[in-house]
Protein backbone atom coordinates (compact mmCIF):
# COMPACT_ATOMS: atom_id res chain seq x y z
CA UNK A 1 0.00 0.00 0.00
CA UNK A 2 2.72 2.41 -0.99
CA UNK A 3 1.30 5.85 -1.68
CA UNK A 4 4.08 6.60 -4.16
CA UNK A 5 4.91 6.20 -7.84
CA UNK A 6 8.34 4.71 -7.00
CA UNK A 7 8.88 1.30 -8.54
CA UNK A 8 8.47 -1.32 -5.83
CA UNK A 9 10.30 -4.62 -6.09
CA UNK A 10 7.64 -7.38 -6.13
CA UNK A 11 9.39 -9.09 -3.21
CA UNK A 12 8.87 -6.00 -1.10
CA UNK A 13 5.24 -5.76 -2.12
CA UNK A 14 4.55 -9.23 -0.71
CA UNK A 15 6.68 -8.60 2.36
CA UNK A 16 4.83 -5.36 3.03
CA UNK A 17 1.47 -7.09 2.66
CA UNK A 18 2.49 -9.91 4.97
CA UNK A 19 3.78 -7.40 7.53
CA UNK A 20 0.59 -5.34 7.39
CA UNK A 21 -1.57 -8.47 7.73
CA UNK A 22 0.43 -9.62 10.76
CA UNK A 23 0.18 -6.22 12.44
CA UNK A 24 -3.57 -6.10 11.92
CA UNK A 25 -4.15 -9.76 12.85
CA UNK A 26 -2.31 -9.21 16.13
CA UNK A 27 -4.24 -6.02 16.85
CA UNK A 28 -1.13 -3.86 16.78
CA UNK A 29 -2.81 -1.47 14.33
CA UNK A 30 -6.15 -1.51 12.49
CA UNK A 31 -6.99 -1.43 8.78
CA UNK A 32 -8.99 1.76 9.42
CA UNK A 33 -5.91 3.50 10.77
CA UNK A 34 -3.85 2.53 7.76
CA UNK A 35 -6.63 3.65 5.40
CA UNK A 36 -7.00 7.03 7.06
CA UNK A 37 -3.24 7.70 6.85
CA UNK A 38 -3.40 6.83 3.15
CA UNK A 39 -6.18 9.40 2.77
CA UNK A 40 -4.13 12.00 4.62
CA UNK A 41 -1.16 11.45 2.32
CA UNK A 42 -3.27 11.81 -0.83
CA UNK A 43 -4.49 15.18 0.45
CA UNK A 44 -0.98 16.48 1.03
CA UNK A 45 0.52 17.89 -2.13
CA UNK A 46 2.76 20.83 -3.07
CA UNK A 47 -0.45 22.79 -3.79
CA UNK A 48 -0.77 23.26 -0.03
CA UNK A 49 2.69 24.76 0.07
CA UNK A 50 1.70 26.90 -2.90
CA UNK A 51 -1.12 28.45 -0.85
CA UNK A 52 1.31 29.34 1.91
CA UNK A 53 3.85 30.88 -0.45
CA UNK A 54 1.23 32.86 -2.38
CA UNK A 55 -0.10 34.32 0.87
CA UNK A 56 3.45 35.26 1.93
CA UNK A 57 3.93 37.03 -1.40
CA UNK A 58 0.84 39.23 -1.03
CA UNK A 59 0.79 39.75 2.75
CA UNK A 60 4.02 40.97 4.41
CA UNK A 61 2.62 40.60 7.92
CA UNK A 62 1.78 36.95 7.21
CA UNK A 63 5.28 36.48 5.80
CA UNK A 64 6.78 37.75 9.09
CA UNK A 65 4.60 35.41 11.11
CA UNK A 66 5.49 32.54 8.79
CA UNK A 67 9.21 33.18 9.25
CA UNK A 68 8.80 33.36 13.03
CA UNK A 69 6.66 30.22 13.46
CA UNK A 70 5.97 28.21 10.34
CA UNK A 71 3.42 25.75 11.76
CA UNK A 72 1.31 28.44 13.44
CA UNK A 73 1.18 30.51 10.25
CA UNK A 74 0.20 27.52 8.13
CA UNK A 75 -2.64 26.73 10.54
CA UNK A 76 -3.99 30.26 9.97
CA UNK A 77 -4.80 29.11 6.44
CA UNK A 78 -6.80 26.17 7.79
CA UNK A 79 -4.09 23.64 6.92
CA UNK A 80 -3.87 21.18 9.80
CA UNK A 81 -0.30 19.91 9.92
CA UNK A 82 -0.45 17.80 13.07
CA UNK A 83 2.95 17.44 14.76
CA UNK A 84 4.87 19.18 11.93
CA UNK A 85 7.32 21.75 13.28
CA UNK A 86 7.87 23.92 10.26
CA UNK A 87 10.65 26.46 9.68
CA UNK A 88 10.12 28.67 6.64
CA UNK A 89 13.20 30.30 5.10
CA UNK A 90 12.93 33.04 2.49
CA UNK A 91 14.87 33.54 -0.70
CA UNK A 92 15.96 37.16 -1.25
CA UNK A 93 18.21 38.96 -3.70
CA UNK A 94 20.94 38.45 -1.07
CA UNK A 95 20.42 34.77 -0.25
CA UNK A 96 19.22 31.51 -1.78
CA UNK A 97 18.16 28.63 0.46
CA UNK A 98 18.52 24.88 -0.09
CA UNK A 99 16.99 22.10 2.03
CA UNK A 100 18.44 18.65 2.64
CA UNK A 101 18.40 15.90 5.25
CA UNK A 102 21.84 14.29 5.27
CA UNK A 103 20.98 11.71 7.93
CA UNK A 104 17.89 10.20 6.30
CA UNK A 105 15.37 12.16 4.17
CA UNK A 106 13.29 14.29 6.51
CA UNK A 107 10.79 16.38 4.59
CA UNK A 108 7.66 18.43 5.49
CA UNK A 109 5.29 15.71 4.26
CA UNK A 110 2.24 17.05 6.05
CA UNK A 111 2.56 20.23 4.00
CA UNK A 112 4.07 19.13 0.69
CA UNK A 113 3.26 15.41 0.45
CA UNK A 114 5.92 12.84 -0.41
CA UNK A 115 9.43 13.91 -1.39
CA UNK A 116 10.91 13.21 -4.83
CA UNK A 117 13.26 10.22 -5.24
CA UNK A 118 16.29 12.41 -5.92
CA UNK A 119 15.82 14.16 -2.56
CA UNK A 120 16.15 10.78 -0.83
CA UNK A 121 19.23 9.71 -2.79
CA UNK A 122 22.61 9.28 -1.11
CA UNK A 123 24.09 11.51 -3.84
CA UNK A 124 21.86 14.51 -3.08
CA UNK A 125 22.10 14.07 0.67
CA UNK A 126 25.91 14.09 0.65
CA UNK A 127 26.51 16.68 -2.08
CA UNK A 128 23.94 19.33 -1.16
CA UNK A 129 25.81 20.17 2.04
CA UNK A 130 29.32 19.97 0.62
CA UNK A 131 28.87 21.50 -2.84
CA UNK A 132 25.47 23.22 -2.94
CA UNK A 133 26.36 25.52 -5.83
CA UNK A 134 27.35 22.59 -8.06
CA UNK A 135 24.11 20.78 -7.16
CA UNK A 136 22.09 23.92 -7.87
CA UNK A 137 23.80 24.38 -11.23
CA UNK A 138 22.87 20.81 -12.17
CA UNK A 139 19.25 21.72 -11.43
CA UNK A 140 19.63 24.76 -13.67
CA UNK A 141 19.92 27.31 -10.87
CA UNK A 142 22.74 29.75 -11.57
CA UNK A 143 23.04 32.41 -8.92
CA UNK A 144 24.07 36.01 -9.51
CA UNK A 145 27.45 37.20 -8.31
CA UNK A 146 27.50 37.95 -4.60
CA UNK A 147 24.41 35.93 -3.72
CA UNK A 148 24.88 33.80 -0.60
CA UNK A 149 23.80 30.17 -0.43
CA UNK A 150 22.27 28.97 2.82
CA UNK A 151 21.90 25.23 3.25
CA UNK A 152 19.58 23.81 5.92
CA UNK A 153 20.24 20.28 7.16
CA UNK A 154 17.06 18.88 8.66
CA UNK A 155 18.85 16.86 11.34
CA UNK A 156 16.31 16.85 14.16
CA UNK A 157 12.70 17.78 14.82
CA UNK A 158 12.18 20.74 12.49
CA UNK A 159 11.10 20.51 8.85
CA UNK A 160 11.80 23.14 6.23
CA UNK A 161 10.10 24.97 3.39
CA UNK A 162 11.68 27.60 1.17
CA UNK A 163 9.67 30.69 0.25
CA UNK A 164 10.89 31.32 -3.30
CA UNK A 165 11.10 34.84 -4.68
CA UNK A 166 7.98 35.98 -6.49
CA UNK A 167 8.51 35.70 -10.25
CA UNK A 168 8.70 38.81 -12.41
CA UNK A 169 5.62 39.84 -14.37
CA UNK A 170 3.11 38.88 -11.66
CA UNK A 171 2.23 42.33 -10.36
CA UNK A 172 -1.46 42.56 -9.63
CA UNK A 173 -1.98 38.77 -9.67
CA UNK A 174 -4.46 37.48 -7.10
CA UNK A 175 -3.47 34.77 -4.63
CA UNK A 176 -5.43 32.24 -6.69
CA UNK A 177 -3.40 33.20 -9.76
CA UNK A 178 -0.13 33.04 -7.85
CA UNK A 179 -0.68 29.66 -6.17
CA UNK A 180 -0.20 27.44 -9.25
CA UNK A 181 3.09 29.20 -10.08
CA UNK A 182 4.72 27.71 -6.99
CA UNK A 183 6.45 24.38 -7.65
CA UNK A 184 7.56 21.66 -5.26
CA UNK A 185 11.16 22.06 -6.39
CA UNK A 186 11.12 25.81 -5.67
CA UNK A 187 10.03 25.03 -2.09
CA UNK A 188 12.98 22.65 -1.65
CA UNK A 189 15.31 25.24 -3.12
CA UNK A 190 16.42 23.58 -6.37
CA UNK A 191 14.39 25.85 -8.61
CA UNK A 192 13.88 29.58 -9.02
CA UNK A 193 10.51 30.66 -10.40
CA UNK B 1 12.29 26.19 29.54
CA UNK B 2 15.80 26.94 30.72
CA UNK B 3 17.82 26.83 27.54
CA UNK B 4 21.53 27.26 28.14
CA UNK B 5 22.20 29.20 24.93
CA UNK B 6 20.49 32.05 23.18
CA UNK B 7 20.48 33.40 19.61
CA UNK B 8 23.79 35.03 18.79
CA UNK B 9 25.87 32.89 21.16
CA UNK B 10 29.05 31.39 19.70
CA UNK B 11 29.17 27.66 20.25
CA UNK B 12 31.33 24.72 19.27
CA UNK B 13 30.04 21.25 18.46
CA UNK B 14 31.54 18.48 20.61
CA UNK B 15 33.99 16.11 18.96
CA UNK B 16 33.18 12.95 20.85
CA UNK B 17 32.29 9.70 19.13
CA UNK B 18 28.85 8.40 19.97
CA UNK B 19 28.03 4.72 20.03
CA UNK B 20 24.53 4.17 18.70
CA UNK B 21 21.89 6.36 17.11
CA UNK B 22 22.76 10.05 17.05
CA UNK B 23 21.52 13.06 15.10
CA UNK B 24 24.75 15.07 15.12
CA UNK B 25 26.29 14.65 11.67
CA UNK B 26 29.99 13.78 11.65
CA UNK B 27 30.82 16.65 9.30
CA UNK B 28 29.79 19.26 11.89
CA UNK B 29 31.56 17.83 14.94
CA UNK B 30 34.22 20.12 16.31
CA UNK B 31 33.00 23.06 14.22
CA UNK B 32 32.29 26.55 15.49
CA UNK B 33 28.99 28.30 14.83
CA UNK B 34 26.44 30.81 16.05
CA UNK B 35 23.05 30.02 17.54
CA UNK B 36 20.41 31.12 15.03
CA UNK B 37 17.35 30.24 17.16
CA UNK B 38 16.10 28.07 19.99
CA UNK B 39 13.74 25.47 18.49
CA UNK B 40 12.23 24.21 21.73
CA UNK B 41 12.51 21.25 24.09
CA UNK B 42 12.41 17.73 22.65
CA UNK B 43 13.06 14.19 23.81
CA UNK B 44 16.57 12.98 23.11
CA UNK B 45 16.61 10.83 19.95
CA UNK B 46 19.62 8.92 21.34
CA UNK B 47 17.23 7.59 24.00
CA UNK B 48 14.09 7.34 21.84
CA UNK B 49 15.92 5.10 19.40
CA UNK B 50 16.24 2.36 22.04
CA UNK B 51 12.74 2.35 23.43
CA UNK B 52 13.48 4.80 26.22
CA UNK B 53 10.59 7.15 25.60
CA UNK B 54 10.13 8.81 28.96
CA UNK B 55 13.46 10.54 29.45
CA UNK B 56 14.01 14.22 30.11
CA UNK B 57 13.70 16.70 27.27
CA UNK B 58 16.69 18.52 25.83
CA UNK B 59 16.84 21.97 24.25
CA UNK B 60 17.24 21.93 20.46
CA UNK B 61 18.92 24.76 18.56
CA UNK B 62 19.51 25.79 14.95
CA UNK B 63 23.17 26.71 14.69
CA UNK B 64 24.65 28.54 11.71
CA UNK B 65 28.11 27.74 10.38
CA UNK B 66 30.25 29.27 7.64
CA UNK B 67 30.67 26.66 4.92
CA UNK B 68 34.32 27.64 4.44
CA UNK B 69 34.95 26.68 8.09
CA UNK B 70 33.15 23.35 7.73
CA UNK B 71 34.67 21.96 4.52
CA UNK B 72 38.31 21.93 3.45
CA UNK B 73 38.51 23.52 0.06
CA UNK B 74 34.87 24.66 0.03
CA UNK B 75 34.19 25.85 -3.52
CA UNK B 76 31.64 28.59 -2.99
CA UNK B 77 31.16 32.05 -1.59
CA UNK B 78 32.95 32.95 1.62
CA UNK B 79 29.61 34.07 3.08
CA UNK B 80 27.80 30.78 2.34
CA UNK B 81 26.32 29.15 5.43
CA UNK B 82 24.91 25.87 6.63
CA UNK B 83 22.32 25.66 9.40
CA UNK B 84 22.14 22.47 11.43
CA UNK B 85 19.77 21.48 14.25
CA UNK B 86 21.73 20.38 17.29
CA UNK B 87 20.74 19.26 20.77
CA UNK B 88 22.13 21.16 23.74
CA UNK B 89 24.30 18.33 25.06
CA UNK B 90 26.32 18.46 21.84
CA UNK B 91 27.16 22.17 22.20
CA UNK B 92 29.84 23.92 24.21
CA UNK B 93 30.44 27.63 24.77
CA UNK B 94 33.00 29.11 22.43
CA UNK B 95 34.69 32.25 23.67
CA UNK B 96 35.16 35.02 21.14
CA UNK C 1 4.51 1.96 3.50
CA UNK C 2 4.17 5.54 4.81
CA UNK C 3 0.70 4.66 6.11
CA UNK C 4 2.00 1.64 8.03
CA UNK C 5 4.90 3.61 9.53
CA UNK C 6 2.63 6.48 10.52
CA UNK C 7 0.12 4.12 12.09
CA UNK C 8 2.93 2.61 14.15
CA UNK C 9 4.68 5.87 15.12
CA UNK C 10 1.92 8.46 15.56
CA UNK C 11 2.51 10.00 18.98
CA UNK C 12 -1.16 11.02 19.21
CA UNK C 13 -2.38 7.52 18.55
CA UNK C 14 -5.19 6.44 20.89
CA UNK C 15 -3.82 3.39 22.64
CA UNK C 16 -0.27 4.66 22.29
CA UNK C 17 2.34 4.41 19.61
CA UNK C 18 4.30 1.21 19.06
CA UNK C 19 7.50 2.63 17.65
CA UNK C 20 9.28 5.95 17.22
CA UNK C 21 10.84 7.19 13.99
CA UNK C 22 14.08 7.26 15.99
CA UNK C 23 13.89 3.49 16.46
CA UNK C 24 13.11 3.10 12.77
CA UNK C 25 16.15 5.19 11.86
CA UNK C 26 18.35 3.30 14.30
CA UNK C 27 17.22 0.08 12.65
CA UNK C 28 18.14 1.45 9.24
CA UNK C 29 21.53 2.71 10.44
CA UNK C 30 22.44 -0.69 11.83
CA UNK C 31 21.88 -2.46 8.51
CA UNK C 32 24.89 -3.95 6.77
CA UNK C 33 26.52 -1.29 4.56
CA UNK C 34 25.71 -3.18 1.36
CA UNK C 35 21.99 -3.20 2.17
CA UNK C 36 22.03 0.44 3.15
CA UNK C 37 23.49 1.46 -0.17
CA UNK C 38 21.54 -0.87 -2.42
CA UNK C 39 18.09 -0.97 -0.93
CA UNK C 40 15.61 1.71 -1.85
CA UNK C 41 14.13 4.10 0.68
CA UNK C 42 10.92 2.15 1.33
CA UNK C 43 12.73 -1.19 1.31
CA UNK C 44 14.88 0.08 4.18
CA UNK C 45 11.84 1.31 6.11
CA UNK C 46 10.09 -2.01 5.61
CA UNK C 47 12.99 -4.12 6.84
CA UNK C 48 13.69 -1.83 9.76
CA UNK C 49 10.02 -1.76 10.85
CA UNK C 50 9.82 -5.54 10.71
CA UNK C 51 13.04 -5.87 12.74
CA UNK C 52 11.91 -3.36 15.38
CA UNK C 53 8.41 -4.86 15.71
CA UNK C 54 9.98 -8.32 16.03
CA UNK C 55 12.43 -6.97 18.61
CA UNK C 56 9.44 -5.78 20.62
CA UNK C 57 7.74 -9.15 20.29
CA UNK C 58 4.76 -7.63 18.44
CA UNK C 59 5.15 -9.80 15.34
CA UNK C 60 6.79 -13.10 14.49
CA UNK C 61 9.37 -12.30 11.85
CA UNK C 62 9.69 -15.86 10.54
CA UNK C 63 5.92 -16.06 10.12
CA UNK C 64 5.85 -12.78 8.19
CA UNK C 65 8.62 -13.96 5.86
CA UNK C 66 6.84 -17.29 5.33
CA UNK C 67 3.60 -15.51 4.52
CA UNK C 68 5.43 -13.21 2.07
CA UNK C 69 6.80 -16.28 0.26
CA UNK C 70 3.27 -17.78 0.15
CA UNK C 71 1.90 -14.57 -1.39
CA UNK C 72 4.71 -14.55 -3.94
CA UNK C 73 4.04 -18.18 -4.87
CA UNK C 74 0.29 -17.51 -5.23
CA UNK C 75 1.04 -14.57 -7.46
CA UNK C 76 3.40 -16.70 -9.54
CA UNK C 77 0.69 -19.37 -9.99
CA UNK C 78 -1.98 -16.86 -10.97
CA UNK C 79 0.21 -15.08 -13.48
CA UNK C 80 2.20 -17.79 -15.21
Amino acid sequence: MSATHEHVDRTDEFLERAFREALIARGVITQDEVDSWIDVMYERTPALGGRVVARAWVDPAFRSRLLADGSAAVRELGIEVGPLKLVAVENTPEAHNLIVCTLCSCYPKMLLGLPPDWYKSIAYRSRAVREPRAVLAEFGVHLAEGRTVRVHDSTADMRYVVIPMRPAGTDGFSEEQLQPLVTRDSMIGVEEL
Amino acid sequence: MSARFEPGNHVRVATRDHFGHVRTPRYIRGKRGTVERICGDFRNPEELAYGRWDGDTVALYRVRFLQREVWDGYAGDSADTIDVELYEHWLETEEG
Amino acid sequence: MDAIVWSLTDAERPGGRHMTVDELRRGIESMPAGDYENLGYYAKWLRSSIAIMAEKGLIDRAQVERRARELAAEHEREHS
